[in-house]
């Protein structure tokens, strides 16, 4: 049995973590997932949508290209800023807002979607986030997430960086949100879930290309 | 990962490396001029009850 861990203090350490680097230079190159995801939800026009631990925006952008009001939010504002510029090019509307995935300022059912691509799967609370997820959905409403699998790529150089730097006790894999038995214990009989199997190909020159960049930012 | 980097002394950052381009190097389907790495993501949609 571990020690109780505190979650507080790996939030910090990651907030800071996902700060220093401009994260935006890799997380552009992820966009067509909010692309996929934003039809996968069949996003309507004026609907209202969250997007949880937005970084910086690409189901953002997604959802508020097919009309979407939407309400975009990150626990790390430097993330949003590019976010906000992005909107900004594109003469979106999109309201930005520093939120904690685990504890959403937002009234129960106050969305007809939510979205979050490769975001909330890193709050360390699984059970918390998943809780807040389901309390702001409106009944009937949407809950659209990309989240990378334990056995693929990304979920591989999780555990390779583990092996190097092993991560804080009693913190769950972010990769667990890519197993389906898992979503089905965090949704429980709150949603129903489909699921598909997708896949994002990362293209780089080589890989030290690929490792130049994602150990820069 | 430039966290993970920054946190190993100058010897376990190159053991790290070298993992990290193994997997990089299992992986690609592009052959030896450029690199395209698959990676698989489960996209959830949840129907809320």
């Amino acid at each position: 049995m571990n020690a109780p861990t505190d979650l507080t203090a790996v939030k910090t350490r990651q907030r800071a973590a996902w700060a220093s680097g401009d994260y935006a230079v890799i997380g552009t190159t992820l966009q067509i997932v909010g692309e996929s995801l934003a039809e996968a939800c069949d996003l309507r026009t004026d609907e209202r949508v969250l997007d949880v631990a937005a970084g910086n925006g690409n189901a953002t952008l997604a959802a508020a290209r097919r009309g979407c009001r939407v309400t975009s939010t990150d626990y790390v504002g430097a993330l949003l800023e590019r976010a906000a510029e992005r909107a900004a090019a594109e003469r979106l509307q999109v309201s930005f807002q520093e939120a904690d995935a685990e504890a959403l300022p937002f009234d129960d059912a106050s969305f007809d979607a939510i979205v979050s691509t490769f975001g909330v799967m890193f709050a360390p609370d699984h059970a918390k986030s998943a809780a807040e997820l389901l309390r702001v959905c409106r009944p009937g409403g949407r809950i659209g997430l990309a989240n990378w699998t334990p056995d693929g790529f990304i979920g591989q150089l999780f555990k390779t960086l583990g092996k190097h730097v092993p991560p804080p006790a009693g913190v769950q894999s972010p990769a667990l949100w890519g197993s389906e038995a898992h979503l089905r214990t965090l949704f429980g009989d709150g949603a129903s879930l489909a699921i598909t199997k997708k896949i994002f190909n990362f293209r780089y020159r080589s890989a030290d290309h690929f490792i130049d960049v994602f150990r820069t930012w | 990962m430039h966290k993970a980097f920054a946190s190993l002394p100058a010897e376990q950052g190159a053991a790290l490396e070298r993992d990290i381009a193994a997997l990089l190097e299992g992986l690609n389907r592009a052959g030896s001029g450029s690199l395209v790495v698959p990676s698989e993501y489960l996209e959830v949609v949840a129907t809320r009850n």
